[in-house]
């Protein structure tokens, strides 16, 4: 009977035992990810990269070769679900990735929930002397820097030559201060129109803040965000509502087409089927179907100020991180480091935020694209005379999100005032949490 | 002889059963063990956990327990109201389609006759895709310029806005969702078709009731079992839908298609609200509990 009994025990024992074994063995999985950046030893590091991995491509494969003890693996997210991988991974004291593409707009909201390790130490030495302040701004909060910009970013205005010479339009002057209005935009685009071109005007990235805040600056309505903290929304007011209903009549007159999503517009002007695009300068695609283009200054409100977009995304360390060193290491060279930062803006569009390789930069461009000589001088002005920051708002991400489905709605022909109002209300609601 | 037998009983119980050493509930729970353990860690550990984030994580919280603010402010969110909306209104086309749909197909495949299994074939074969992916496709055949446009085209109608419209984007996703679902509870009402006894069918033929009147006053009550659980678990398979709405419409258009499940994700992952996504957690699987204590009782009673 006692021996029984003991057996019972022991099966409860080594049951519990069992179980354990599997729990601890799910932790320690989880935790235990490439060697530790103390050793000297070959090193793997983990980069969660956004959008596309030929982004990063010339960039990973160029530091790999700089340090052979490093190699890189990339894991790469769409665009729409980088905020939620980070937040959930981040939220879970995750450190199976090292490093990501953090968006620079977002580096207050990121930083303050604590998932952007404080680099400030060790970058500034490096950054002060190599970067555009308003790129390192940019990736500051509370006068520290939690990301390494890898890219910064303006818009210009591609026009199609063919289908302006068809409708004889004049193509806009390339001088700043000759620019377009949004005005004269929609009217050339619909004499386009008129003469066949089935899209008069489309945006890189329709329904998205970051092309749209330009406009509703332009237009005096301010980035949406007031106070001291940047936490009151403040997107009703006049300016809101006059580049809004701009932007719906769009729509509605069908000057730019419903529906299409941002990673096909490009495609649209490539094609010839637009007579113009407002986009990153130098997009490579352009020059591969025999399309004749030209650019110039990025539109702005009759009676208004020029506006344009900027910042990009920039890297941030994972602050739980196991390979802090090696992680820095990357980010550093992708920056500051003129040949890696060279490297970083290779394989995408967006202008570099590097003041030695801008010259490098430029020439590469205008070499590969005639249609783009003399671009640099444009980016220049317009980053250093017309660039908008977007809010450096610890709610930016809330405001993002709410305001891009406020965007998408007005777009699909849903009344500008009762969408903004509602959006507004809903914004008091969830930044007040 | 006797004796004989007996040995022989004995030696089969010695060897052909193992000594009962521990009792039978200890055995059980070891062989269960496994299924109990991820019953706990997988299903019951999350629900408790949001069931106490609900409670204790939000901004008011300043002393580590909320109370039912996030509820509260749940109650008062627009974007809650939407999501509530948009799940009845998705839930009840769905399913009201999806059931109508898979009975009339059940009924019609069950006759026997040239072709039948090929064509339950190619309505099952969708099962196999994940909803994920047959939402990326819906997305290429939704799209302005896509080829559901081309043919609505073709018969001389306008371009149609599908995913672009409040009214028809809720609509679409009905139609997505009904691609891989009516194959599917096609199936449970095949099986429950083929239980009906063909004596009933040929008794009501003897009398002279025609097909409709067989379908009525036979087949249907004789399906009301297969039937009740179809109507229930889809309900609660198309309340926790959440890939058409985060891979179509991001919940747009108007917030005509912000589903409960990406109402809960939008707030836990975009916005970073764990309280109130746990709190709506909560509200959700209380309704799931009612809705399957509905299929019980369905199941237990009212089909007997």
């Amino acid at each position: 009977m006692r021996g029984c009994k003991r057996t019972q025990a022991m099966l409860v024992i080594s049951t519990i035992g069992a179980l354990a074994t599997i729990l601890t063995g799910c932790s320690a999985s989880s935790t235990s990810t490439g060697a530790s950046s103390a050793s000297n030893g070959p090193v793997t590091i983990t980069f969660l990269a956004c959008c596309a991995a030929d982004q990063t491509k010339t960039l990973v494969a160029e530091f790999e070769k700089k340090y052979p003890n490093i190699t890189v693996k990339t894991q790469v997210v769409p665009f729409e679900n980088l905020n939620s991988t980070v937040e959930a991974r981040l939220g879970q004291k995750d450190s199976s990735f090292d490093f990501y593409e953090a968006d620079q707009p977002r580096t207050a909201a990121l930083a303050s929930k604590g998932f952007l390790a404080d680099i400030t130490t060790t970058f500034r030495p490096l950054a002060d002397p190599t970067l555009f302040p308003a790129s390192i701004q940019a990736s500051s909060w509370h006068n520290k820097i939690w990301s390494a910009p890898l890219w910064t970013s303006t818009s210009i205005l591609y026009y199609n030559k063919t289908l302006l010479a068809k409708a004889g339009v004049a193509p806009p002057s390339g001088d700043p201060s000759a620019r377009w209005t949004w005005e004269q935009v929609s009217v050339a685009a619909k004499k386009a129109m008129s003469v066949g071109a089935q899209c008069g005007f489309m945006f890189d990235q329709p329904n998205r803040f970051y092309q749209l805040q330009p406009l509703i600056e332009s237009a005096g309505g301010g980035s949406g965000l007031t106070g001291s903290k940047l936490l009151t929304p403040d997107i009703t007011n006049a300016g809101w509502t006059k580049a809004m209903t701009y932007y719906a009549e769009l729509y509605s007159s069908g000057i730019t087409p419903r529906g299409v999503p941002a990673e096909q517009t490009r495609a649209l002007f490539q094609n010839g089927k637009c007579a113009f695009f407002l986009g990153v300068p130098a997009i490579p695609t352009f020059d591969t179907t025999g399309l004749s283009y030209g650019y110039a200054p990025s539109p702005y409100f009759d009676g208004g100020k020029p506006a344009t977009p900027t910042d990009s995304f920039a890297l941030g360390v994972n602050p739980y991180t196991k390979n802090m060193s090696a992680a820095l290491k990357f980010i550093e060279y992708a920056s500051t480091d003129t040949a890696g930062n060279l490297a970083a803006v290779a394989d995408n569009p967006n202008p570099t935020p590097n003041k030695a390789a801008l010259p490098t930069f430029f020439a590469q461009v205008e070499a590969k694209s005639p249609a783009m000589k003399g671009v640099g001088t444009l980016v220049q002005y317009e980053l250093q005379n017309t660039a908008v920051h977007r809010p450096a708002s610890t709610g930016y991400i809330i405001f993002e999100t709410t305001i891009n489905n406020a965007f998408s709605d007005i777009s699909n022909g849903k009344g500008v005032q009762p969408t903004l109002a509602q959006a507004q209300k809903d914004l008091i609601d969830q930044l007040s949490r | 002889m006797r004796n004989d037998m007996r040995a022989l009983i004995r030696a089969f119980r010695r060897g052909g059963r193992p000594p009962r050493r521990y009792p039978e509930w200890l055995t059980a729970l070891l062989f269960l063990s496994p299924a109990l353990l991820s019953l706990a860690l997988f299903r019951l550990y999350p629900a408790v956990k949001s069931a106490m984030d609900s409670l204790t994580v939000s901004p008011e919280a300043n002393t580590g327990f909320a109370g039912l603010s996030n509820y509260r402010y749940l109650f008062g969110s627009n974007g809650f109201h939407q999501a509530v909306t948009a799940t009845i209104k998705i839930v009840a086309i769905a399913v009201a389609v999806q059931t109508v749909s898979a009975l009339a197909l059940a009924a019609l495949l069950n006759v026997r006759s040239w072709g039948t299994a090929a064509w339950r074939t190619l309505i099952v074969v969708p099962i196999a895709v994940p909803l994920a992916v047959s939402s990326v496709v819906f997305g290429i055949a939704y799209r302005p310029d896509g080829p559901l446009n081309a043919l609505v085209v073709a018969f001389g109608l306008s371009k149609q806005p599908f995913l672009g419209s409040d009214v028809q984007a809720p609509l679409a996703l009905v139609v997505a969702l009904s691609w891989v679902g009516v194959g599917y509870w096609m199936v449970f009402l095949i099986a429950g078709l083929q239980d009906i006894p063909k004596q009933l069918t040929e008794a009501a033929a003897v009398d002279g009731a025609g097909a409709t009147r067989t379908f009525f006053s036979i087949t249907l009550p004789l399906l009301r079992r297969p039937l009740a659980f179809v109507i229930v678990a889809n309900t609660v398979a198309n309340v926790l839908v959440f890939a058409p709405s985060q891979i179509l419409t991001q919940g747009g258009p108007a917030g005509s298609t912000r589903v409960v499940m990406y109402d809960i994700y939008t707030r836990a992952f975009t916005l970073g609200d764990t309280g109130a996504a746990s709190a709506e957690i909560v509200l959700l699987l209380i309704v799931m509990l009612a809705l399957v204590g509905a299929q019980l009782r369905l199941l237990g009673g009212w089909g007997r």
